[in-house]
Formats: C-alpha cells, structure tokens, sequence
C-alpha cells in the first residue's frame, strides 16, 4: 500500500536527517569540554574561545535536534502506532529514562550556556559541561538499546506470542540487555559519535587550511588537536564493535549474516564475497566467523525468501566496511606523524618523511583529505544505519512483528509527510546558513585578541601581587 | 487505573501551561516586538527547550500509559501532528537563530516567525485536546477523524478562544504588560475567557463531563485567576504573581482531566480498559516518581543561576 511505503519512507527520511544532527551534537559537547577543561589546566586562551564558540554551535544544534528528535518521537507514534503500541507493553523503559537524559541535557546546557559568567567556580561549570555530554550520550545509549531490543527481541514468551498473538512473560528490565545490547552499543553509539567528531575534525581541519591570520591558525590547530585525538580513539571503538557485531549476528541473527555476506546456501571453506565477487582466499569467510576454515556458514536457502532482506544490503555492508577501513588507515597514518613529529625524528627516514605527509595539523595534503574524509564518515554512518535496519527487514522487530502490521494504513499521512521532508530540506540549509552567518559576524581575530588581552591583563594583575607561587 | 490516569494528564498539563506561557509571550512580542522583546526573551530563552522536553515527556509517558489507545491516537491524529511538527520545528530553529543573529533586522524576523509559529503549534494542541475530551469529529469504527469537524465545532471554537483570552491575561501577568492604560484590562480578559470555557463546558457538557457536578470545580481556577487579576494593582511581589497565575494555569488545565475521569473521546472510551496492566506500570511509576525529583532538583539550580543570581554577565556566556 502506498501509504505503508509512505510511512517508511517518511521515517526513513527523518531518521536519516536526524542522525547527522545527533552525530554533532553527541560529539560536540565532548570536544566542549575537554576545550574548556585544557583552556583553564593550561591558561590558555584558544581553548577557553574554543569552548565558549562551541556552546554556540551546540545550543542551535540543539535547538534543531530536540525539534527533530521529538518529529522522530512523534513519527514513531503516527506512522507505525503499532510498533509503539508494542513497544509500550514490553519495552518502554530506556525511552521513558532517555526523557529524563533529555531534560538533564537541555536544563544544564541552559545553566552552562547562559550562566556562563555566573558560576565562579570553573570547576563547577566544566562539570556541568561534562554531564552535557554525559546526558546526551546517555540518550544515545537508551535509544541504541531499543534498537538491539528490535534486532534481539526478548523481554516477553516470544514462541507463545508467535503462536496465539497473546502477550505474556513480560520482563520489562530486560530490554536493557539483549543478545545485542553490548555490541551494538559499541558500534552504534561509537560510530554515531565518531563521525560526530570527524565532522568537526574536517570542519577545523578545512578552517585551518582557509586561515591567515597567525592567531586563527593557532585556534584551528587547537582545535583541530582535540576532535582528531577524539576521532581515532573513536575509530578504534568502532572498529571493535564491527567486528563483534558480526560474530553476534552470526550467532544471533544467522538470516540478517547471510545477507550481509551473500551467502546462498550454508556451507563450510566459505569465501569472503567483496561487493559480490570473491575474494580469492579459500575459506576466508569461515575463519572470520568460525575461526576455522571448515567452519559453516549460515545461507539464505535455510530460510523463506519472503524472510529475506533486499539482498543490496551485501553491498551497503561492503561499502561501510571498505570506507571504514581506509578512515582507520588515514587515521592511524595521522597518529603515527604525530609520534613522529613529537619524537623529533621526523626527516630521518623516507618513511617518516612518508608519515608526515599525514600529519594532522602540519601537512597541508592531510588538512585536504580530512575535510573530505569527514563527509566519507558521514556516508559510511547513513550507509551503516541502512544496512542494519534494511537488513532487518522485512521484520520491525525481528521475527517477532513484520513492518507493515505495525505501520499506519491512513491515507492522510502522504500529503503531510511529503511536506515533512521538504521541510527538514529547508530547516538544514537554513541552518548550516545561519550558523555561517552568525559565526561570520562574530570575527573570530578580533574574539581571539580580545581574549588574550584579558588573559594578559589578568596575568600582569596577579604577577603584581607577587604570590609565592606565581601563576 | 487513578494514579496512572492522573500522572498522564499531570505531564499534559504541564505541557500545556509551559505551551501556553511561551504561547503568550509569542503574543507580546506579535502585538508589540520593541517594547516586549527583551522581557519576554528574558524568560524564554533559557527555558524553551525544557518545554520542547515536556512534549516527548509526555508523548513516552502516553506511550506506557495507554499503549492499548496508540493505535487510535497514531491513526486518527496524524495529519495534525504531522503539520505540528513541521511547524514545532520551525518555532526551536527560528528561536536558536534569532538568539545568536547579531543584526537587529533578521531578528525580528527571526522572533516573529517563531511567534507565529507558537501560536499555531497552541492552536493544533488545544484544538487536539478538545478533540480528545469530547470526541467531535472522530470516527472510531473507522478509526479516522473529519479535521474540518476537529476544527471547527463550536466546542474547539468556543474553547480555543476562551483559552486565548485567558492565556493573554495571564500573559499580562506573568510579564507585567499593558496592552490598555487601563489597569483592569486583565481582569476584564480572564473574566470574559473564563466566562466563554463556562459556557462551552456548559453546552457541551453529555460530550465532555463523566458526572454533572464536577463542572463546580471549574469555580477553583476561575476564582483563582480572578483573585489574582483583581489584586494586581496592589503592589503585589511579581513573583507572587506569577506563581500564582501559572499555578491557576496548571490547575485550569488539570480540571478538564477531573471532568473526563475516567473517559476519553466523549465518553467513549474507558481510561480503565485501555490503561497498562503489563508488569511494566510499576516501573513506569517509579521512573515518573524518581525522575520528577531529579527534574526538581536540576530546575531549582537552574531558577537558582538563571533567575535568583545577579544579572550581571546576564547572557554574555554565548552571545558575545
């Protein structure tokens, strides 16, 4: 029905546009407070400016993502009233805790944003930022646990349900820890803030390459330290929630595998299949699952083709991990030239020399490829996030309720969604437009050198007094 | 099925009395931007996203409460909510811009598109309340819903402006404006306002009352509000006055959850047979009680650095 295909593709749509906005806003107020935090351990000025420039950034980024996210709370509740309806009798409970993340959230980013002059203490006030950030990405952490309740489910008689329609069994605290919870949590949260942090990794590194004037470089450098260190260590998270994902939906989700792999028919020395084609290594793919070549893999003849996801979804999986794998490279390669650099002996070898070439603040080849790389994120967490939800399809939850059961037959829903999603067209140009216009109009030179002639200032002042200890 | 019934329409309430202040102060700054638009922001603008966070409270806590009605809610409100959320998200970015857009001219803009749209996401709210107290309009056998019909009956109407006249009052109030030289001028809108919801209750009362002799309590806030908007003018502590006049609010709003227990839709529906009897309510219950502590807590340090604390530095954290 068109009005089910309407509701997916609204949700899909919003989700989608949602998830860049999360991605910014999980990782912004982190790279926020470990600015302001090293701007006030160091005295220094370009981390403080850093920081009070990021509340900005985050109280519109917020703004949009609490509009949006309850557009998305809401969509849950209209388009799919019977997944929710579901959802209300078994699982509610990490939603109904995330409201209260997202009142912690949005209170002290009101205290931290508009009182920033008020509370004396610094102490105090980077603590407030830091449950900012602790408060956002327990949301993340909730949500991602109802979506592993949707790819696991558990928390009720699941072959009772199956057989007669009637809930029973219900164990409302079990949602909090599926089969998948751990990994996907891992994966999922730890992908979404990682390209949250290459975003602005690539935004500073671009600044930085645009920059002048010596005191912008300085703060792009600065800036640009903070979010890089943040997204490799992010990469490393992520890349070992990749790889336990598949060994839990190998256990777990053997249909969903054998997607994802294309596997035809199960079977043991399984070649690894690379955008369909295989990769020449007899029995790569067994030894990835298994850890032997003879072990067997699950295929798709087990289970009735109308069970099985869009088999496009081998490919989305293949894109993820192959763009994946070359940002972990490109990373890797930065933190080796930092080393490098740091350790002094950076013209000594061709491969040094090599390595600088990646260095994340001092090549201008590196300063080119983050920016761009960046947007690779961007597409690799979107490509992620379709091949996990397509890949469970035709199921909302899996093998518990199909999709179109839990969807909304009203035909009203066309006209009204199509203008949804043109509006969140308009509401993101307009605002990666205003934020353009607002930070053009706050000179960034001028904010700079106003702040370090207070520091200087302030500096000269107590030098005065000559304590003991000096600064 | 009490405890549970009222605990949704208390976070309904809530809602809607944030709703409607901000709703009101969208009103001052349409009726007048320069005189208006630093006391108004001055309120709003460290507490709009509490209210934009009361709406998914409620929407999570409707989920749990009444999982069984998801459905009929889902389906017979979505072209409303829908056309809300477009204009709800219009209301946070256009309030986010104008807060930072240094220039005065897109500003204005800026606040006057927000206002607008304030004022139409309060239309579809209260137009949705009415609508789900008395039914008007939906079909349930078919589980759908005439929006011409929604709109506009004469309950929705005579509602709708009732609730406008005694929102501005309130407003009026709670912001220490003038609309009149007149000093009653408050006065005189919560008692037409409150006068007009009478009436409507009055007329539409076998749609919207489970038992006759609640329509008394009405008299509570109505005297409330009315005590307050005579007493204005005698020097009252401003903060008095505006707990008072939100608490009548709240109190006004929760007095149609009184008149309906323990229906929905016109007496249609039976809170108690759709209401959560899944292991889950108990939890529900304690997330509610220890949340609402918490939400207390970090909204009293926040009246604390936003409101108690000296002005100065007011608003320089982001701005400048």
């Amino acid at each position: 029905m068109l009005s089910i295909e309407m509701d997916r593709a609204t949700m899909a749509y919003t989700l989608a546009a949602h998830i860049i906005i999360v991605s910014i806003s999980l990782a912004l107020p982190i790279i926020m407070v470990l600015a302001e935090y090293l701007g006030y351990r160091k005295g220094n000025v370009y981390f403080k400016t850093l920081a009070k420039r990021l509340s900005t950034a985050l109280v519109i980024f917020f703004a949009v993502g609490t509009a949006s996210g309850i557009a998305v709370a809401s969509e849950l509740l209209v388009l799919f009233p019977g997944f929710m309806s579901f959802v209300g009798k078994v699982a509610i409970l990490p939603f109904y805790i995330e409201v209260f993340a997202f009142f912690g959230e949005s209170v002290l980013l009101g205290i931290y944003v508009y009182s920033w002059n008020k509370v004396a203490n610094r102490k105090v006030h980077m603590l407030m930022g830091a449950l900012i950030a602790v408060f956002a990405n327990l949301s993340g952490v909730l949500i991602i646990m109802i979506n592993a309740w949707m790819n696991t489910p558990n928390g009720f008689n699941i072959l009772g349900y199956e057989k007669t329609g009637i809930l029973s069994g219900v164990n409302p605290l079990a949602v909090f820890l599926t089969n998948s919870t751990p990994v996907e949590e891992l994966h999922a949260l730890g992908g979404t803030l990682f390209t949250g942090a290459f975003l602005m990794t690539g935004y500073f590194a671009y600044r930085l390459l645009k920059s002048r004037i010596d005191l912008e470089k300085e703060y792009y450098k600065s800036a640009l330290k903070i979010s890089f260190a943040l997204t490799f260590v992010l990469m490393i998270f992520v890349a070992i929630g990749g790889t336990l994902s598949m060994d839990m939906m190998f256990s777990y989700q053997p249909l969903k595998y054998a997607v994802m792999d294309l596997d035809m028919v199960p079977h043991a020395f399984a070649y690894e299949m690379l955008f369909g084609f295989k990769v020449p290594i007899p029995g790569l793919q067994s030894i990835l699952a298994t850890g032997s070549p003879s072990g067997i893999v699950p295929g798709l003849s087990s289970y009735p083709s109308a069970d099985w996801a869009p088999l496009w979804i081998h490919d989305t999986f293949d894109a993820m991990v192959l763009t994946g794998t070359i940002m972990g490279l490109l990373l890797l390669a930065g933190v080796i030239a930092s080393f490098i650099e740091s350790s002094g002996r950076k013209s000594k070898s061709a491969i040094s020399r090599l390595f600088m070439l990646f260095h994340p603040t001092q090549s201008r080849l590196m300063l080119k490829l983050l920016p761009v790389f960046s947007l690779v994120a961007l597409f690799t967490l979107e490509d992620g996030w379709v091949t996990d939800e397509v890949g469970r399809q035709p199921y909302i939850i899996y093998n518990v309720m199909k999709t179109y059961t839990a969807a909304n037959t009203s035909a009203s829903v066309i006209p009204v969604a199509i203008a949804l999603m043109l509006f969140y067209v308009f509401i993101y140009f307009f605002t990666a437009y205003s934020l353009k216009r607002i930070f053009s109009g706050r000179d960034l030179d001028s904010e700079l050198e106003s702040n370090l002639e207070k520091e200087f200032g302030k500096q000269r002042k107590t030098d005065g007094k000559a304590s003991p200890g000096g600064r | 099925m009490l405890t549970s019934f009222f605990i949704n329409y208390g976070i309904f309430s809530a809602m809607l009395t944030l709703l409607l202040v901000e709703t009101g102060a969208s009103v001052l700054v349409l009726l007048n931007y320069s005189r208006y638009i630093d006391r108004v922001l001055k309120y709003i603008v460290p507490i709009w996203e509490v209210n934009g966070t009361f709406v998914a409270f409620y929407l999570v806590n409707l989920e749990a409460t009444y999982p069984y009605m998801v459905k009929l809610i889902g389906t017979v409100y979505i072209a409303p909510v829908l056309a809300g959320l477009i204009i709800f998200m219009a209301h946070n970015a256009y309030l986010a811009y104008s807060e930072y857009i240094g220039k005065e001219e897109p500003k204005r803009l800026y606040m006057k598109i927000y206002s607008t749209s304030m004022v139409l996401v309060a239309f579809i709210a209260v137009s949705i309340l009415t609508s789900a107290v008395s039914g008007i309009g939906i079909n349930q056998g078919k589980m759908s819903i005439s929006l011409l019909t929604m709109f506009l009956n004469g309950y929705n109407i005579l509602m709708f402006i009732g609730i406008v006249l005694i929102t501005l009052s309130s407003t009026l109030m709670f912001f220490n404006a003038r609309i009149s030289n007149w000093n009653f001028t408050p006065l005189l809108l919560a008692a037409i306002g409150i006068i007009v919801v009478g009436i409507a209750s009055l007329i539409y009362v076998p749609y919207i009352a489970a038992d006759f002799a609640r329509l008394y309590l009405y008299l509570i806030p109505a005297i409330g509000l009315l005590i307050v908007a005579s007493v204005l003018n005698l020097g009252l502590n401003r903060r008095f006055t505006r707990v008072a006049t939100v608490s009548f609010l709240l109190y006004g709003i929760m007095y149609f959850g009184v008149l309906q227990y323990p229906y929905f839709f016109g007496e249609t529906i039976d809170a108690g047979t759709i209401v959560n009897s899944s292991a889950l309510v108990p939890y529900v219950n304690w997330i509610t009680l220890l949340g609402g502590i918490f939400l207390v807590a970090i909204l009293t340090v926040f009246a604390y650095y936003t409101y108690l604390k000296p002005e100065d530095g007011f608003r320089t954290g982001a701005g400048n």
